[in-house]
């Protein structure tokens, strides 16, 4: 019998590994190895807890959370109507498959830290191919009979799943200030020491994510202003109120949401302090700004549910109301999970 | 919020594992020990995986990769040890658990047994 497993073998359980715990399983299992169907089937069963493992650790389940709330919005799953099958059902199928790859993605993302912009497009490439999958499944579904053809997504709701990517795409970017250094970034801190290097690292980090935050507005203010322009009738205040709250969000992240540059001449502390302040602003910044990209969908379940023109029922209402609570406290766990990250960041720029 | 130094039972038994294979605790030792543990149950590799990483996620293990080693085709063991707070939790554990077996050993009349003398 060989004492070592065939190469093959060896190379698919390396691929099929998160990268995280690749190392150490792999080595154990070459360690355990008898034949190569227990090799096999030792790796497949240490798959499944492997990958719980990963998504538990390294998935924030608040961004996953909204991220299924404003895809399952976006496919029009909160839109009241009598359909069959029913359009929350349609909705919560391909989010179901969305949420999935978004968590796998986690799973299997780098140990080493990617840089943030990286990162947002390969996750929005993963929901896009989830969407793509469950549209196969349901048309190879409904090739044999199995599902009728209107499970498939329609071309609007298509439409408004791709619009949905920049909210999805701004909701990950939060993580980006602690993604990892550029190369300008590493050159600075060999040269004026690790907190100026730290800072202009934050700096550029700020920098990208304001300039995503804000193309993210621009599309959101695009689409909303070619529905207003194409709908028919007058749209309630409330619509007007939040693009507007949306420009004047954009301009004040143009005109005022940059991290300054350090002055020259600054010592370590004060490299510090100004780091620290700047570090703070940014948090409440984000957090405020978190609150403000999820206004539309507030909105949005308060007319359907709470206050949609007749009176509505009780269920009608109490679900409205559950819906927005779970939102709220969604975007409450994400800002408490940012502030953690701020926090444990901020201790180790003190004890530096 | 759960106390991260509640342990669940299997939880025990992978910190007991650990704390009796001193400077040998990675993966297969660990595994191999903890299935002797809890024998006649069978314990799935994966199993101890996940609860070794939910461990140090709680502080209460630590671990490091050790150099390349030609008896795993050339990769890294990823070796385990007990944190302080590890220690402290699977002393309350034991503690918890002589003192229930002294009382079920006083309710069905066995003799009890007396404390290992260190």
């Amino acid at each position: 019998m060989a004492s070592s497993p065939p190469s093959f073998l060896v190379a698919a359980m390396h691929r099929i590994l998160p990268p995280a715990s690749r190392e150490a399983v792999l080595g154990d299992l070459w360690e355990g190895y008898r034949t190569p169907a227990h090799f096999l089937s030792q790796g497949l069963t240490v798959l499944p807890f492997l990958i719980l493992a990963q998504v538990r650790r390294r998935s924030s389940w608040p961004v996953l959370g909204l991220q299924a709330f404003v895809l399952f919005a976006c496919l029009r799953g909160f839109v009241p109507l009598e359909t069959h099958p029913p359009m929350w059902l349609r909705a919560a199928l391909p989010t179901a498959f969305a949420f999935l790859a978004l968590a796998w993605h986690d799973a299997y993302r780098a140990v080493q830290p990617v840089l943030a912009a990286r990162r947002v497009w390969s996750e929005a490439a993963s929901v896009l191919l989830a969407i793509a999958f469950y549209e196969l499944v349901v048309a190879a579904l409904g090739g044999i009979g199995v599902l009728r053809h209107d499970w498939l997504l329609r071309p609007v709701e298509l439409l408004f799943a791709a619009c949905s990517l920049p909210v999805l795409s701004v909701l990950r970017a939060g993580s980006g200030l602690l993604a990892a250094p550029s190369p300008a970034a590493r050159v600075l801190t060999e040269r004026s020491g690790r907190d100026a290097g730290d800072y202009a690292h934050f700096r550029r980090a700020v920098g990208r994510r304001n300039r995503l935050e804000i193309a993210a507005m621009a599309a959101t203010l695009l689409l909303a202003g070619l529905i207003v322009a194409r709908a028919p009738g007058a749209f309630p205040a409330r619509v007007w109120l939040t693009l507007a709250g949306f420009l004047g969000l954009s301009l004040y992240l143009l005109l005022n949401g940059a991290a300054p540059a350090l002055r020259d001449g600054g010592d370590s502390d004060a490299i510090r302090r100004a780091f620290r302040a700047e570090m703070l602003r940014q948090h409440r910044l984000r957090c405020r700004l978190v609150w403000w990209w999820f206004a539309p969908l507030f909105m949005g379940l308060s007319s359907r549910f709470i206050l949609p023109g007749p009176a509505p029922t009780v269920s009608q209402a109490m679900a409205g109301l559950v819906l927005m609570i779970g939102l709220a406290a969604c975007i409450d766990a994400l800002n408490r999970e940012r502030a953690d990250l701020v926090r444990a960041r901020l201790e180790r720029l003190g004890a530096g | 919020m759960a106390d991260p130094t509640s342990l669940g039972s299997f939880e025990q038994i992978v910190l007991a594992a650990i704390l009796s294979l001193g400077n040998e605790a990675y993966g297969v030792t660990i595994h191999a020990r903890v299935e002797e543990l809890s024998r006649p149950k069978k314990v799935v590799l994966g199993a101890v995986y996940a609860t070794l990483d939910r461990l140090a996620d709680k502080g209460l293990v630590r671990s490091w990769m050790s150099g390349p080693r030609p008896e795993r085709g050339g990769r890294a063991r990823r070796y385990f040890a007990l944190e302080p707070a590890g220690e402290r939790a699977l002393r309350d554990a034991a503690e918890t658990a002589r003192r229930m077996c002294t009382v079920v050993e006083q309710s069905w009349g066995l003799p009890s047994r007396q404390p290992a003398k260190s």
